[in-house]
Order: C-alpha cells, then sequence, then structure tokens
C-alpha cells in the first residue's frame, strides 16, 4: 500500500485492525499528491521505488499481532485521591486525559454508584454487546456505553437513544471506519424523531442544534465520548481530520413535530416507521449551510447550495444530503403545495452541475469508487449531473424556531460511502419510572 | 511466635534465618507482637516507557516479543506484557518507589539496576531539558521497531537518572543509533557483544560536566552525566527497540558496555583538531558521534606500540573480515601531546596506526571459523604477510580523552560489523532556544 508520510502511522494502524498487520506500506515523502508539478511527483516517485520493488519482490517477516480479547472484559475500577473531592475529580480528568480518554471537556466522574444508576435506563444486561466500535473494534458494551453516557452528563433516561445510536453507527451501511478515520471532515449528526423528543425534553426549536439542553448536549457528547474510547480514534493518530470539525462536540437536532405543516410526514414516516415510533438517525455531516431567504423561493435557494456545496463533484458523490426547513420556511412551500415528496423532485432536478464542473472525463477510478453510472459520465459538457443517485437521498424535515426563515443545508462527508441511517428506539418497561426521574431537569423549549 | 533460644538453635538454616530476625524484631519491639500493619498505601502515577510498535498504535513492542517468546519456547521476563497499554497507569503500594521497581523489572522494563519511577511529575520536569514537541518522532529503533518519540525518550530518561538538562544530548544519541548507517538491527541482534560508544563533543561537554577526565568511561562523582546519559540510551534500545537479552538480542555473554558507555572528549588536552572538528562540524557546535563498540581494550605504552600490537591481534577480527566499520581510539593525553611535539598530525598517527596495526596472516590463520580464507578486500594487503582493521586510516576515530596525569594510557575500541553502515554516525545536538534557563535551574 503506497500512502502519504502523515497518515503511515494511521495506515499502519488500520492494517493491523483489518487483520493485516504485515501489509507492506510505502510512505511517500509528501502528505500529497494532488496538483504537484509533474517535476515533484517524479522526484518523489523516484525516491520510492526501490522500496515499492522491494515490497512487492522482498519475503516479508510476518508480524504477529496480539489476539483480541474474545470476552469483553469487566471495566476496572481506578481510584484518585486528593485533599477534597473537587481535588480528587480533577485528578481523575488529568488521568483522564492524559491516557487520551476524554474529549478535552471536564467529565463527570464515572463512579460505580453513577454507572450503576446509568444501567437503570435499560433492561439490557451489562455485557450485552450493542456494538463494535471502528477503527480500533473496542467492545460496545451496554457497561461500557453507560461509563461514556455517565463521563458525558447524560441522564439514565437518555440510555434507549445512546444505545440506539450506537446501534445504528455500528451498522456497515454507516461506515464508522471511514467516518472516524478519514481526512475529510466530517462529524456524526444525530436526529431525533417521534414522541420521546417530548419525553426527555430535547431541544427541537430555537438553537436545536446548538447548547442549552442537557438531552441535545449530553447525548451527542456521549457518542463522542465512545467514538473516542471504544472505537480509539484519536486525532493525528488515526483520526486524520485536518482541521477537524466543530460538530464533533456531539449535535443531536430534534425533529420540530409541532409546527411541522400539516399534511407533512415526519421524518420518521418518511424513512418508514410509525408515527408512534421514535427514531434516531445517524449521519456523517460536514457543513451546516444556513438556508437564510426571507424574500425568494427557499427551494432555488436550496438548489442554488446543492448545486455549489464542493461535494457537488464527482469525487465527493454517492451519500444522501439533508435539508431542515426552519418552520418558517416550511410554511411558505407549504402554502404553495409543497410536500417533503415533491421538495425532494424539485431539489432533485434543479439541484445539478455541469458534467464539466462535475469532474474529469472520463471520471476514471472515481467513477469505481463513488458507483458514479456510466450515463452521468457520458454526458456532454453542458449536461446536467444530479447531485445525489436518487431523489429518495434528498432527507427533509423540520426543525428549529420560527424565526426570518433559516434552516440549514446539511452536506456529506462524502469521501466514503457513509449512508443516513434510520433506528428505532426501544424503550425499556420501566420507562415511566426513568421519566419521573427527569424532572426537574427539564427546561422548557420556547415554541412561538 | 516466641522461641527459645534452644528451639531456634535446632532448626534449619534457612528457618532459622527467618525466625532469627523475627526474634531481634521483637526484641526491638519490647516484647509486642509484630503484626503485619498495612500501612497508609500511597499513589504513584507511572508513564509506560515501552516502545510502541510502527505496526499500529496500541500494539508495544513487548507484545511482539512476547509471541516471540511463546511461539520459539524462549526465556523472558515474568510479567513480559502485562501492563495497561495505556500513557500512564497508577500503582498503589505502602511503597510506591520499591513497587514501581519490582514492577518494571518483572515486565523487563529494567537493566537489572534500580531505576527512577518516571512519574508524571518527573517526566514533565525532563521535558523542560527540551523545546520539541513531547509527540515528536526522533526515531524508529531496531529491531522491534518501537517508535522513539521525544516523551518516551524523557521517560527512558528519567529511569536511568538522567536530569533535565542532559536530554537535548540523549535526544541526539537516539537519532545517531536510530540512523541506518548504525544498524542497530545488526548490533542488538548478533551474537557478538557490542554496545554504541557516545562520544561527545562541544560546548555542551562543559556546560553539563560530561567527564572527559579521571575515570571517564567509569563510575563516579564526576562521571553521572556520562552514567546516565549512557544508560538512557540502553533503556531505550531495550525499552523501545524492544532487544530482550536472551529472547530477541542473543548476544552470547554481553558486555559492561552494555550498562552505560559514553564520555566527552578532552578537547583541552587534544594538540590537534577534536573530533567533530575534523568531521567538518564548527568548533561551537555540539555533537554526539556514536560507534559499535565491541570491546574496550585498556592499553598503555607512551609511544603508539601497543596500540599497534593490540590493534593487528585477533581482537580487531570483525572489521578486518568484512573491511568495513570504523574502530574507535581513545589516546591518553599525555601521549598525544608527545606525539604532537615530534610534529605527528593526527592524520600522520591514524596512517601509522593504520599500517601498522595490522594481523598477521599467521595469526589469522589461527581462527576456528574463517581463519582458512582471507578476506576478498584485504588480499592486496594479505601478499605483504597482514591484514589491515579496517579499510582505510580514516576508519580509525581517534580522539583523546584521559587525565593530564603523565601515564599514557589509551583504549581500542574494535568494533563489529555486517557491512550495513560504517557504525560511525555523527549528530549534532539541537540546543534549546531557552538553554540557559535549563541549565541555570539546577545549578548548584
Amino acid at each position: 500500500m503506497i500512502d502519504a508520510k502523515p497518515f503511515f502511522s494511521d495506515s499502519k494502524s488500520s492494517a493491523t485492525g483489518a487483520g493485516v498487520p504485515d501489509l507492506q506500506i510505502i510512505a511517500l515523502s509528501v502528505a500529497a499528491t494532488d496538483g504537484l508539478p509533474k517535476a515533484d511527483l517524479e522526484q518523489v516517485a523516484k525516491e520510492s521505488v526501490k522500496e515499492i520493488i522491494d515490497a512487492l519482490t522482498k519475503a516479508v517477516p510476518t508480524v504477529t499481532a496480539p489476539q483480541a480479547p474474545s470476552q469483553p472484559k469487566r471495566a476496572e475500577v481506578l481510584s484518585y485521591a486528593g485533599k477534597d473531592y473537587a481535588e480528587a475529580i480533577a485528578n481523575m480528568e488529568k488521568f483522564f486525559l492524559t491516557n487520551r480518554w476524554g474529549d478535552g471537556l471536564p467529565i463527570i466522574p464515572p463512579t460505580e454508584e453513577a454507572v450503576e444508576e446509568m444501567l437503570k435506563g435499560t433492561d439490557l444486561p451489562r455485557d450485552h454487546v450493542v456494538g463494535i466500535i471502528d477503527p480500533r473494534k473496542g467492545i460496545g458494551t451496554v457497561e461500557k456505553i453507560a461509563i461514556n453516557a455517565v463521563m458525558a452528563g447524560a441522564r439514565p433516561a437518555y440510555m434507549p437513544v445512546i444505545i440506539t445510536a450506537v446501534q445504528a453507527m455500528t451498522d456497515p451501511a454507516f461506515d464508522l471506519y471511514g467516518v472516524q478515520c478519514t481526512g475529510g471532515l466530517t462529524a456524526p449528526l444525530l436526529i431525533l424523531s417521534g414522541p420521546i423528543i417530548k419525553d426527555l425534553d430535547v431541544n427541537f426549536t430555537y438553537s436545536t442544534a446548538g447548547p442549552g439542553w442537557r438531552a441535545n448536549s449530553t447525548i451527542g457528547r456521549a457518542i463522542r465520548l465512545i467514538l473516542i474510547n471504544l472505537g480509539q480514534a484519536w486525532p493525528g493518530i488515526n483520526d486524520m481530520k485536518d482541521v477537524g470539525n466543530p460538530a464533533k462536540v456531539g449535535i443531536l437536532i430534534g425533529e420540530n413535530e409541532v409546527q411541522t405543516p400539516s399534511g407533512w410526514p415526519t421524518l420518521r414516516e418518511q424513512e418508514g416507521f410509525p408515527k408512534s415510533a421514535s427514531t434516531v438517525s445517524v449521519y456523517a455531516s460536514l457543513s451546516y449551510r444556513q438556508i437564510g431567504c426571507i424574500y425568494g423561493d427557499p427551494l432555488d435557494y436550496i438548489a442554488g447550495n446543492m448545486k455549489t456545496a464542493l461535494n457537488s463533484q464527482a469525487d465527493q458523490w454517492g451519500e444522501e444530503v439533508v435539508v431542515v426547513f426552519s418552520p418558517t420556511n416550511a410554511e411558505i412551500v407549504a402554502k404553495n403545495g409543497y410536500t417533503p415528496d415533491k421538495i425532494r423532485q424539485v431539489l432533485f432536478e434543479k439541484g445539478r452541475v455541469t458534467r464539466k464542473y462535475f469532474g474529469p472525463r472520463p471520471l476514471g477510478t472515481v467513477a469505481i469508487a463513488h458507483a458514479i453510472p456510466k450515463w452521468i459520465d457520458d454526458l456532454p459538457d453542458d449536461g446536467l449531473v444530479p447531485t445525489v443517485p436518487k431523489v429518495e437521498d434528498i432527507k427533509v424535515f423540520v426543525a428549529g424556531g420560527r424565526g426570518p426563515g433559516c434552516g440549514f443545508f446539511i452536506d456529506r462527508w462524502g469521501f466514503g460511502q457513509s449512508h443516513f441511517l434510520t433506528k428505532e428506539i426501544k424503550l425499556p418497561p420501566n420507562w415511566n419510572d426513568l421519566l419521573k426521574n427527569l424532572q426537574g431537569w427539564e427546561t422548557p423549549v420556547e415554541v412561538k | 511466635m516466641l522461641l527459645t533460644i534452644e528451639e531456634v538453635i535446632t532448626m534449619g538454616k534457612e528457618k532459622f534465618i527467618t525466625v532469627m530476625l523475627l526474634l531481634t524484631a521483637l526484641i526491638g519491639t519490647g516484647g509486642r507482637p509484630l503484626l503485619a500493619e498495612a500501612g497508609p498505601k500511597q499513589t504513584l502515577w507511572v508513564f509506560n516507557p515501552s516502545g510502541e510498535s510502527e505496526s499500529a498504535p496500541g500494539i508495544f513492542v513487548d507484545d511482539l516479543i512476547k509471541n516471540v517468546m511463546i511461539s520459539q519456547h524462549l526465556p523472558g521476563p515474568t510479567l513480559a506484557g502485562q501492563f495497561p497499554h495505556q500513557r500512564l497507569e497508577i500503582i498503589e503500594a505502602e511503597k510506591p518507589f520499591e513497587a514501581v521497581n519490582e514492577l518494571f523489572y518483572k515486565r523487563g522494563w529494567t537493566d537489572g539496576l534500580p531505576i527512577i519511577p518516571p512519574t508524571l511529575e518527573r517526566v514533565n520536569e525532563m521535558l523542560r531539558g527540551t523545546d520539541r514537541f513531547p509527540t515528536e518522532l526522533v526515531g524508529v529503533i531496531e529491531p522491534m521497531k518501537g517508535k522513539a518519540t521525544v516523551e518516551k525518550i524523557a521517560i527512558n530518561a528519567v529511569m536511568a537518572g538522567a536530569r533535565p538538562e542532559y536530554l537535548a544530548v540523549i535526544i541526539t544519541a537516539v537519532e545517531a543509533i536510530a540512523d541506518p548507517d548504525f544498524d542497530l538491527y545488526g548490533v542488538q541482534t548478533t551474537d557478538e557483544s557490542v554496545t554504541p560508544l557516545l562520544i561527545i563533543n562541544g560546548p555542551v561537554a562543559k556546560d553539563l560536566n560530561i567527564n572527559y577526565g579521571f575515570g571517564a568511561l567509569g563510575p563516579g562523582w564526576q562521571s553521572q552525566p556520562n552514567a546516565t546519559i549512557g544508560r538512557a540510551i540502553r533503556l531505550v534500545i531495550n525499552n523501545i527497540g524492544g532487544a530482550w537479552p536472551g529472547t530477541i538480542s542473543l548476544s552470547g555473554i554481553g558486555q559492561p558496555g552494555k550498562y552505560t558507555l559514553c564520555l566527552a572528549e578532552n578537547e583541552g588536552a587534544n594538540p590537534w583538531k577534536p573530533l567533530h572538528v575534523e568531521l567538518g562540524y564548527d568548533r561551537e557546535s555540539s555533537t554526539v558521534t556514536a560507534l559499535r563498540a565491541e570491546s574496550v581494550y585498556n592499553v598503555f605504552g607512551e609511544d603508539l606500540a601497543e596500540l599497534v600490537s593490540v590493534m593487528g591481534s585477533l581482537g580487531s577480527r570483525m572489521s578486518a573480515s568484512r573491511g568495513g566499520g570504523c574502530v574507535g581510539v581513545l589516546l591518553g593525553p599525555y601521549t598525544a601531546k608527545a606525539l604532537a611535539e615530534k610534529g605527528w598530525t593526527k592524520d600522520d598517527v591514524k596512517r601509522y596506526l593504520w599500517e601498522q596495526g595490522r594481523i598477521p596472516i599467521s595469526e589469522w590463520k589461527t581462527q576456528s571459523l574463517i581463519g582458512k580464507t582471507i578476506p576478498e578486500w584485504a588480499k592486496q594487503y594479505a601478499e605483504k604477510g597482514s591484514i589491515p582493521v579496517v579499510a582505510k586510516p580514516d576508519d580509525i576515530v581517534l580522539f583523546v580523552a584521559g587525565s593530564g596525569l603523565p601515564i599514557p594510557q589509551h583504549v581500542y575500541f574494535p568494533t563489529w560489523v555486517q557491512n550495513i553502515g560504517p557504525g560511525k554516525v555523527t549528530k549534532e545536538v539541537k540546543i534549546p532556544a531557552n538553554w540557559k534557563k535549563i541549565l541555570g535551574k539546577d545549578k548548584e
């Protein structure tokens, strides 16, 4: 395998994780080959050609990586001391962060008592494996998830959401491995739909994608901690996102069903679930592009966004895009007779780019990597390329508060094949008790 | 339990000792029974000195070595590979200093001598000796290819007992041995007993009081930098390179230089150019030169006759058989001065040693393994009856060290060679920007 120098240890890590630790990896002396003049590329090639030939022709000493444990281990208990509780916690945080078990923000100590309390949020046994977390294949037991949930500051009643989100992210269709390790600046986004929003006092209106509500912030953060501590992806080592993404802190958007125009199906219904269910969707998001349009057709704005979003080009094609309508925008388009299905259709038709803009001719390996159909490659230069493979790939729902009409067009990671996935949240039998325990934690949302 | 003296005397020797101690303890405490008192537990946060394998983060060289131990039924430390695979661990014990020593020893992380536990505080203190980032990769250490980051080097430096101001030199020494020209892989996996010799030149030697005089190659109060800098490298080689003796490093008998082998050149007593200037560096630069030193021969003599004799013996067979590598000659100040006064230049001395210090063919042939053949490279010389020790005079690394006494003590360091790299690597010490501050901190 030939890779760029900064990614060498990341590649080694991946090779081991994938079960081929003795994969020969050649590190080119440059960080990227894109855009280099021919002479420079030739120099780089010259430097590596002997290594490449050796790697292909010489016998390789086998590296036996240690066997992964087959049984999940019970979590260890560690102790920290101080002259008072505050100092002991500070010591714990220092230790945790030195070992890279955190996201840099203060953590709630995952004491035995706190974890026991958190485990009341699910009826699954503590040793039950919810999923294997890429890239280092950490075993995501209910217990480990609970520990990270405590650290994030989540409440036990949030556990069903967190567990379901982990299930969704460990579905192969989400490509968690890619999402964790990519150089593309993606962050997993969570979207809630259903009665659970009201139950858990999730903010679905003003600033739903921002801070202020424990449910939104701590569920998102619990997922981030799970990805760090169980997936063991750490920036610069095997999480190679150049600049990172502020949304990595963990964003949870709640659907504003209350102000969804009548006649519009909710997100969960669009995804094929009954209205009575509650669902969580996971999405490898990239940028949050404001749809701010008081004067004019929101659909034109969005279509324009779809055209100009950088990942309307071939090398980032193939994943879904998400359109979050603010209640105001939704009202405007609904008055003109639009429903989510019709909106999708219009955006699919209008949100297209020219073949020339889309990519080089022929598309070559990019077409294979992104499963781009031949008819697109064969279009004339001024032919129009849809920016998503199919009309259902445009997700539409309502969230946020009524204001000047600013929603989000959220575009996709694009480098990989990670898909928007929705899973139903199963509630434990003691749900009502859990909700009773949540009382006092709620802050009413401002629905105007 | 209380015993009479008679009972004590009639017991077996082993029991006697145990009981004797108990009795003494009882007497000491005025007859009160000696209870096993659980003292208050203290906590140490200790860094992991082991090298992360280049194969993947999370896998340490210990894991790879353990696989070798198991698959090839080789001996190894009792707790090999048994440690939390994380950056920092908590040690809770009544006597944490001893507990860490015991634990690290059993994990194969020491050289057998006591180490300083690399606590969070000590390692952070050590890292003040450099302005480089802790995560910077200084080199990959053969043979198990562990990653020597600045932090990992600092951890091992703490264990060795080094002071923060030595870190810049230690890092430079790691750069030197990690250079392919040094062939550390060969050094660590051969059955011969070879170790890096570190020679330090330039102002840094004076700044750090690195011994270049009395006892520079031995222990003592003047040799703390020598001892700890050399030892830090050995711990890096063991813990990050993973050359565990008996498992990976099959060097037959080892040698004392594998504890530490480090000194500075006595530049003041060198009548010619100091080593680093000869090698092309500015006088005001500081350098570390690493040689593959197989043995440390103590040679006496006012002139070069003894040196010539010792060099031209089967002690030099490795470099003579391959025609590669560099040998080291430490010339005492007294002799250096005498030679210079007679008009000899350093090149004259090297040329003389190279021409005269040759292995007679008759002696060559007495070798068990390779005595029957004359090495290809030496055939042209063999016709005249002897084999040079190295290919050319410049492959003799000559430097001056020792006290000012009028006693001509020299050292000859033969080398080990497999014709990968010259085995002589010099690296310039990158002096940290805040060097004065670093030095000022520890002035007595």
